[in-house]
């Protein structure tokens, strides 16, 4: 290439980005005017949509417009936006510990309690809530957090198929769960699938099982609070009987080793597919969605359902262990006040219980329950007739616990379940210091 | 093409005709096959439906399987996609172009001109490279916030410019400094000024390292999701990778749209290889002839 | 005049984030700005009291820090291996190009996509894992490896999707290098008798010697700061036995929010990179006589 070629390009590529540096700085941030609510939230794909039914009624009430901006990488978003002092409007988050951190960082505003102009009174969260979630968003006498989608993940999914095959029912205690396990392995099938690669679904069955053997006020203490040890003897006694699950390994698809390189969705398909390689999977009512996703020729109820998490000490029967997200606000101005106050209603909650794509279990106890679809509706039928909600515990601790020290305990469990006091000493060490 | 006659490698064709030829053949293509087979994997999955996805592999349904364009149909028309397609040229040209600006001059003071702390400066950018990008988040986000450059593309521009020196630098002064020195003498000798002489001499000289350099950057740029995410704060400016990640759940499951989504995504930077590469072997001949 | 605006927007974007890290790893508490002053306490729980990071109480060692070893010795070697066999073999074949453009490919594929792929290739289910798949098919008595569930083969199997993403880079940069080599002194070589693998050895790859070095710099600061690879494949797991240091300055940083501890693992990080900074050196040197 010849010089005087390479010098006209070199010239040429000056003014264009001096043209495209004003064009940059020459578009608004945000158009003047009414500002819009900016909502940040995990959600994309048909969850969006379930989500936006919602918004967009918001904005047809009130003329109010808003920008949703949904991200897997909240935790990151958030956290960045938060410090570096551009938080959104409003964030819908499912980590409740993450929640308990911003309100030590005095980062996002009490919905209601001592102050005059509440964004929420309490008789309104009384009329819409089960105690239960009112106890939990509230924080050092403050209500924060406003439940806003809630799911079950006290529920374990096989093929009534496969078990009429196996001449067995589903169980209502931990014995007749042990039964289906052995019958299971006669045939030399394995019983569980659970996508340990995952933390969390490892967590859930840790959680249904200690809320279960320890009771509700125990698990509080363990997971929120932090009063509980990890090396608690009921800590013991529960992953003694998680050891009743993954001991010996011949009960876990793919054995240990193969548990711990499955992700969720993989352990879940695995019980659903047409040579099923495990026949229960337990944790999430949300997984229905999965299924009608990839099974489509499948029927729900008919070839593929679920039974409720079995008891263990009759003592305190079976407690829905709930997952949730949760509405918390970082700028007090009117146009987030109407929405806030909107989220919190019947309407809004009616209206994303029955979105056409996306539709979730409603925490708001006044959405009729016709509006779900199956198994939304029996899902919601649990959490709203369970004998205690407790809410999902590695969400409730710091994610250094819930989700990091916890599942690296859970794990090694599975692997090796006969050094379990020495990860429980580790686990508790971890959770020392991050409370 | 001009360059293949007379470039035959006397090695190859030195080794081949002592050993096997073929056995070179057959590694070669083995190794090739095997790179391509994860590629080919995803090129199928992104069009099968969700529900073969999740019970069978991919290579199970080369013969005869079922092949849906509905995920790429979801793609394309996902919300945003052509402004956000837009947000990504418009990001990337200026975030791939400005980091070859500044770091050009730069790289080549550092690789020719005598001074003091020459070194130093030097070590200081390679010890650059290895700083995590997290670390700089909120203190340069707390910067934009005070200069009013959040949700801006040139603050997304000067970011990407920001982080893509380190290497761009290291790149351009390693190859500058192999350039030969006598032709800089001449020239100043004739009473180049040193602008002159950079964009006369040395630019076109290092075109094949501006090229690579250019590859690069634009791949990273372009594949950038979180750096955008944090800085421009705002679905209207967001670049493709965020519009494709809207696809998914919370739980990233969405597979098969994932897959179109990364063959979409990815045709663009294909397209500037498969462009470059084309003019920077040409520009390496040209050096080495001259050399 | 030349490297003032490089180095203004170097100092604006680096400077301060990167003192602040070193100030910070002396702190404590939780957050994204720690609040506490603590001495070397992060130092000290990180090199005596982590086994995640460094446990030199089972052999053989363990943790992060371990692993990020195997990562730098593998992650270097393999793709400058590969690279260069590429470089040298393909040169001048027929499908040179096609073959360089697949081996490049990967590179342009963004690293989530690509880890999705990976999990789906070390899949431990046959009906999904094509790795165990074709295992299966060649060695029909052989169980089907949980490639990431096993703590003793993980870290390979992780290195292996990066070699194979950034081979790309060993081997486009090489190859350009290669055909810029002077043909006059291979072909000198050959005519004194010097034979291919001698050629190649004793002159050819001397030759190379910066390009290579470059690359393998390019790579052992990849191979330092691999974060999303491990983030999606395996978050850490299992059993924290695939961490590293780029995952664990993240890890600590976002989801344990402990920014002094994980500014601490950053300044770890900064301070492995003193052997690469030594060879540069020389090499600045080098030029210099």
């Amino acid at each position: 290439m010849t010089q005087r070629k390479r010098r006209y390009s070199c010239r040429l590529n000056l003014p264009l980005l001096a043209l495209l540096a004003f064009w940059g700085s020459a578009l608004p941030p945000v158009a003047a005017g009414s500002e819009p609510v900016r909502i940040m939230a995990t959600w994309g794909g048909d969850e969006e949509a379930g989500f936006r039914e919602v918004l967009d009624a918001f904005t047809g009430n009130t003329g109010i417009r808003y920008e949703y901006d949904g991200s897997r990488n909240i935790d990151i978003l958030l956290k960045t936006r938060v410090y570096g002092g551009s938080p959104p409007d409003v964030a819908i988050l499912p980590q409740f510990g993450a929640i308990v951190e911003l309100v030590r960082q005095r980062a996002i505003l009490p919905l209601s309690g001592e102050r005059p102009d509440p964004i929420l009174t309490w008789d309104e969260l009384a009329r819409n809530y089960d105690r239960a979630f009112i106890d939990l968003g509230t924080i050092d006498g403050a209500f924060y957090a406003l439940p806003v989608k809630a799911n079950s993940k006290s529920v374990c999914w096989y093929r009534p198929p496969s078990f009429r095959a196996l001449g067995i029912e589903p169980p209502r205690t931990w014995q007749e769960l042990q039964a289906i396990a052995e019958a299971h392995l006669r045939r030399g099938k394995a019983p569980f699938a659970i996508g340990g690669a995952d933390g969390w679904p490892l967590t859930d069955w840790f959680e249904n099982i200690y809320v279960r053997v320890a009771g509700p006020a125990m698990y509080r203490k363990l997971f929120l609070t932090h009063e509980v040890k990890w090396t608690d003897a009921t800590v013991v006694e529960a992953m003694r009987r998680l050891g009743d699950v993954v001991w010996p390994e011949a009960k876990l698809a793919g054995g240990a080793e193969g548990t711990l390189s499955t992700g969720f969705i993989d352990a879940f398909n695995a019980v659903l597919r047409p040579r099923p390689a495990a026949g229960i999977y337990c944790g999430g009512g949300f997984m229905s969605a999965f299924a009608e996703q990839n099974f489509p020729a499948l029927q729900g109820q008919q070839d593929y359902a679920f039974f409720e998490f079995p008891s263990i000490d009759p003592r305190w029967g079976r407690p829905v262990v709930v997952g949730g997200d949760f509405a918390v606000v970082f700028n007090d101005r009117p146009a987030v006040r109407r929405l806030i106050g909107f989220l919190a209603g019947k309407e809004a909650s009616t209206i994303w219980a029955s979105a056409e794509r996306g539709a979730v279990v409603s925490p708001n106890r006044n959405v009729p329950l016709a509006v779900y679809r199956p198994f939304k509706r029996l899902e919601a039928q649990q959490l709203i007739g369970a004998g205690g909600l407790v809410f999902d515990g590695s969400d409730l601790a710091p994610s250094a616990v819930g989700r990091d020290a916890m599942v690296t305990a859970l794990q090694a469990f599975v692997e090796e379940p006969e050094r379990v006091r020495e990860y429980l000493r580790a686990l508790e060490g971890a959770a020392a210091r991050s409370y | 093409m001009s360059l293949a006659p007379p470039r035959m490698a006397p090695l190859l064709h030195r080794l081949a005709g002592m050993t096997r030829r073929g056995a070179v053949h057959a590694t070669l293509l083995l190794v090739g096959a095997v790179w391509l087979v994860p590629t080919l994997g995803l090129f199928v999955t992104s069009w099968r439906p969700s529900a073969d996805v999740a019970a069978s592999g991919w290579w199970t349904a080369l013969p005869g399987g079922t092949f849906t364009a509905g995920n790429y149909r979801e793609v394309l028309t996902v919300r945003g996609f052509e402004i956000s397609l837009l947000n990504s040229v418009l990001i990337a040209l200026p975030a791939t172009l400005l980091p070859i600006v500044f770091a050009a001059p730069a790289a080549y003071a550092l690789a020719w001109h005598r001074f003091r702390g020459r070194r130093f400066a030097f070590l200081a950018v390679v010890a650059l490279l290895v700083v995590p990008l997290q670390l700089t988040w909120v203190p340069i986000l707390k910067l934009f916030n005070l200069l009013g450059l959040t949700g801006s593309f040139v603050g997304i521009w000067l970011a990407h410019t920001a982080f893509g020196l380190p290497f761009a630098i290291f790149l351009l002064h390693d190859f500058m400094a192999e350039l030969p020195g006598a032709v800089f003498e001449s020239a100043r000798i004739d009473g180049a000024s040193e602008l002159r002489l950079f964009l006369t001499i040395v630019l076109p000289l290092s075109t094949p390292a501006l090229a690579s350099l250019a590859i690069f950057q634009f791949v990273w740029v372009w594949n950038d999701l979180i750096n955008a995410l944090i800085f421009l704060q705002d679905r209207g400016k967001y670049p493709l990778t965020a519009a494709i990640q809207g696809l998914l759940s919370s739980y990233g499951s969405e597979w098969h749209l994932l897959a179109a989504g990364s063959f979409v995504s990815m045709s663009v930077p294909l397209l500037v290889f498969v462009a470059l590469q084309r003019h920077f072997i040409r520009g390496l001949t040209a050096g080495a002839v001259k050399g | 005049m030349f490297l003032a605006p490089a180095a203004v927007l170097l100092l604006v974007f680096f400077m301060h984030p990167t003192l602040q890290t070193i100030w910070w790893s002396f702190h404590g508490g939780i957050g994204l700005e720690p609040s506490r002053f603590v001495g070397a306490d992060n130092y000290v729980r990180l090199l005596t009291g982590d086994p995640l990071f460094l446990n030199l109480e089972v052999w053989p060692p363990s943790g992060a820090l371990v692993n990020n070893l195997l990562w730098l010795a593998l992650f270097t070697l393999s793709p400058l291996g590969l690279g260069l066999s590429i470089a040298v073999l393909a040169d001048g074949v027929r499908y040179e190009r096609t073959l360089k453009a697949v081996i490049f490919l990967p590179m342009v594929i963004s690293a989530t996509a690509a880890s999705v792929i990976f999990r789906f290739v070390y899949s431990p289910d046959p009906t999904i894992g094509i790795l165990n798949a074709v295992l299966g098919a060649l060695f029909p008595w052989l169980e089907p490896v949980p490639w990431l569930g096993r703590r003793s083969v993980v870290n390979f199997a992780l290195i292996g999707a990066a070699v194979w993403i950034w081979t790309g880079l060993a081997t486009t940069v090489l190859s350009a290098a290669y055909k810029a080599l002077d043909r006059e002194v291979l072909e000198a070589a050959n005519v004194d008798g010097a034979g291919p693998w001698r050629t190649f050895w004793r002159v050819a790859l001397p030759m190379l010697a910066g390009p290579i070095a470059f690359v393998a710099i390019a790579l052992v600061i990849n191979g330092l700061k691999m974060l999303e690879l491990v983030l999606v494949m395996t978050a850490g797991g299992p059993r924290g036995a695939s961490r590293i240091i780029g995952f664990t300055v993240y890890w600590e940083m976002f989801n344990n929010s402990r920014a002094g501890y994980g500014s601490a693992v950053a300044v770890v990080m900064l301070l492995l990179l003193v052997p690469v900074i030594a060879v540069q050196l020389r090499r600045v040197g080098r030029e210099e006589r």
